[in-house]
């Protein structure tokens, strides 16, 4: 069964009308690595929060291990929310100024794990930073103390606290230098090789998802163009739009 | 061929960090040259102390920047001289202006013989011959009615408005997505090939840098670590930070399953006098000479390191 899909999802922003998403189905399946490239205005972060449930669709449905995401009641809806992380392409702006390091790790153990003290929270804490590869220093700083590869760091340890099923990463390393970026996708990588968390990676960057994952759908114009197994990218694509893709990622 | 920029020896520094630490470099009239390093190496700093955009609370302590004669000292004069792209364009465009005023205003300021509607002919040409089909359309509108790709092209635009010696661009292919990148990266290449301007990029796009650059400098912690030619620095890089760089970039390297080559370390912060390499501490090739002074050696006419080994 897959761990989260949708079907027939269209999105429509209400103040202006656009058409952001048309009739899209797709699945992620456990275990698996599936990325979205397409250009900007695809769609390809309004499906990413659609999916983690971060926006409602106009039209279709969510679907996390079988059930309907709207329909969630209770500690079902906490469980999703628990398991279903996001990863976002501003690190910073993904956490509160005014908090240390400390509490902004804190803050999610607390509501979900009311019954951990503050000591087993600090525990925890300190062993995802060790296995960041972060120094337990860092706990006494606030966000905008630290580099955007450390902070794009913090973020990921604050997801893997929630023992996720699932990480949507939207454009998770495109901010970042290339020497930072590569520790980064190394660091996903290792996460990935180690626990049986699933990704939804949306990149624009084509050759760093074939790198990481297993199929790739290419998105433009809120329309799913096609999926592609990622080992199989070069042979397989059909569409002109994806074929200008892998030029641009590669040259001729 | 002449020189038209030098930094000479540079030094700025904030209340906390040295940001500059020795800088020199210079550009021929003409010649096209590209800043390499990663972030907080100080590429937009050396870029901020030529156009005169350096923060409030970062001060050059000692040496010079002369372009075409004359030391800098933001002079407006100079400013008509040197076209300046910075690195994030949507908050370069002021969001109150349509687009016409942020090109014709400030040439209007230079030239105050000059007619509007003469400067607007001139805006419009500009923006076509930047591969902008609908340009008087473009001319009317406002900055968040333009896409990331025609913002890029706007502020390029901009820069060439005035009759300028030299084209001064602060990553101006980071923010967008690849296929816009591209168009971008395509646009620069051809205006280097065409318009006998000099020009001065920061990029960390090693793909960009090799289609552009006729010299090529490696900046590391606040001063050049490597320059040389292009072929000197793809073809023979001797700095194992050059060579890491070009590492990091080889895409036909990435092997699904296996770690992606990085540098490792964090990037050197200079909060104190250092003599020896800065790069030591995340060097692989690092060994006991390299905690001594490190002097500029020269390797070829054109080809210079900063390294011991």
């Amino acid at each position: 069964m897959s761990i989260l899909s949708c079907a027939s999802v269209s999105k429509v922003f209400n103040d202006n009308g656009f058409e952001a998403l048309r009739n899209i189905s797709m699945e992620v399946e456990d275990g698996e690595c599936v990325g979205i490239v397409g250009e900007s205005g695809s769609g390809k972060s309004t499906l990413g929060s659609i999916l983690g449930g971060l926006e409602k669709p106009t039209e279709g449905t969510v679907f996390y291990r079988g059930k309907d995401i709207s329909k969630l009641k209770g500690t079902e809806r906490k469980a999703f929310r628990r398991r279903v992380q996001y990863i976002f392409q501003d690190p910073k702006g993904a956490m509160n100024p005014f908090f240390t390091l400390a509490r902004v790790l804190k803050e999610p153990l607390a509501i979900n794990f009311p019954d951990l003290s503050d000591e087993e929270m600090m525990e925890r804490a300190a062993d995802i930073l060790e296995k960041v590869g972060l120094p337990h220093s860092i706990l006494n700083l606030h966000p905008y103390e630290i580099s955007g590869g450390e902070a794009q760091r913090v973020v990921i340890a604050r997801a893997l606290l929630m023992n996720p099923d699932v990480i949507i990463a939207d454009e998770c390393v495109s901010a970042l230098d290339l020497s930072i970026q590569a520790e980064v996708m190394n660091l996903l990588r290792h996460i990935r090789e180690e626990s049986n968390v699933s990704f939804l990676f949306i990149s624009h960057d084509l050759d760093l998802v074939r790198y990481f994952c297993d199929r790739v759908c290419v998105m433009l114009h809120g329309r799913i163009v096609e999926f592609l197994q990622c080992d199989r990218m070069v042979e397989d694509a059909k569409s002109e739009y994806t074929r200008m893709l892998l030029r641009d990622a590669y040259g001729e | 061929m002449a020189e038209l920029l030098r930094f000479e020896s540079l030094f700025a520094e904030d209340e906390r960090h040295t940001i500059l630490a020795g800088l020199s470099l210079h550009v021929d009239e003409g010649e096209k040259v590209v800043i390499v390093g990663e972030s907080g190496c100080g590429k937009t700093m050396s870029i901020g102390a030529l156009v005169g955009l350096l923060p409030d609370d970062v001060r050059i302590t000692s040496g010079s920047v002369v372009f075409d004669g004359h030391a800098v000292s933001g002079r407006s004069e100079d400013s008509g001289r040197i076209g300046f792209v910075p690195q994030n364009t949507s908050d370069s465009l002021h969001p109150l202006l349509k687009v016409s005023h942020t090109m014709t205003d400030p040439y209007l300021h230079h030239h105050r013989k000059e007619s509007r509607k003469a400067a607007l002919e001139k805006a419009l040409h500009l923006l076509s011959s930047l591969g902008i089909e609908d340009a008087g359309r473009v001319l009317s509108l406002y900055p968040w009615q333009l896409s990331g790709g025609m913002k890029q092209r706007v502020n390029i635009a901009s820069a060439l408005m005035d009759d300028i010696k030299l084209l001064v661009a602060d990553e101006p292919t980071s923010a967008l997505d690849i296929h816009i990148r591209r168009q971008i990266e395509e646009l620069y290449i051809a205006l280097a090939e065409n318009s006998g301007l000099a020009m001065l990029i920061v990029s960390h796009d090693l793909g960009f840098v090799k289609g552009i650059a006729d010299r090529i400098y490696v900046m590391y912690a606040g001063r050049i670590v490597e320059e040389g030619t292009c072929s000197d620095i793809f073809e023979n890089p001797v700095h194992p930070y050059t060579k890491a760089l070009i590492a990091l970039a080889d895409r036909k390297a990435r092997e699904k399953g296996k770690d992606l080559a990085e540098i490792g370390g964090t990037p050197f912060v200079l909060d104190r006098a250092s003599a020896g390499c800065t790069f030591s501490p995340r060097c692989s090739s690092c060994s006991s000479s390299c905690i001594g002074p490190v002097c500029y050696k020269q390797i070829s006419p054109t080809h210079f390191v900063r390294c011991v080994l």
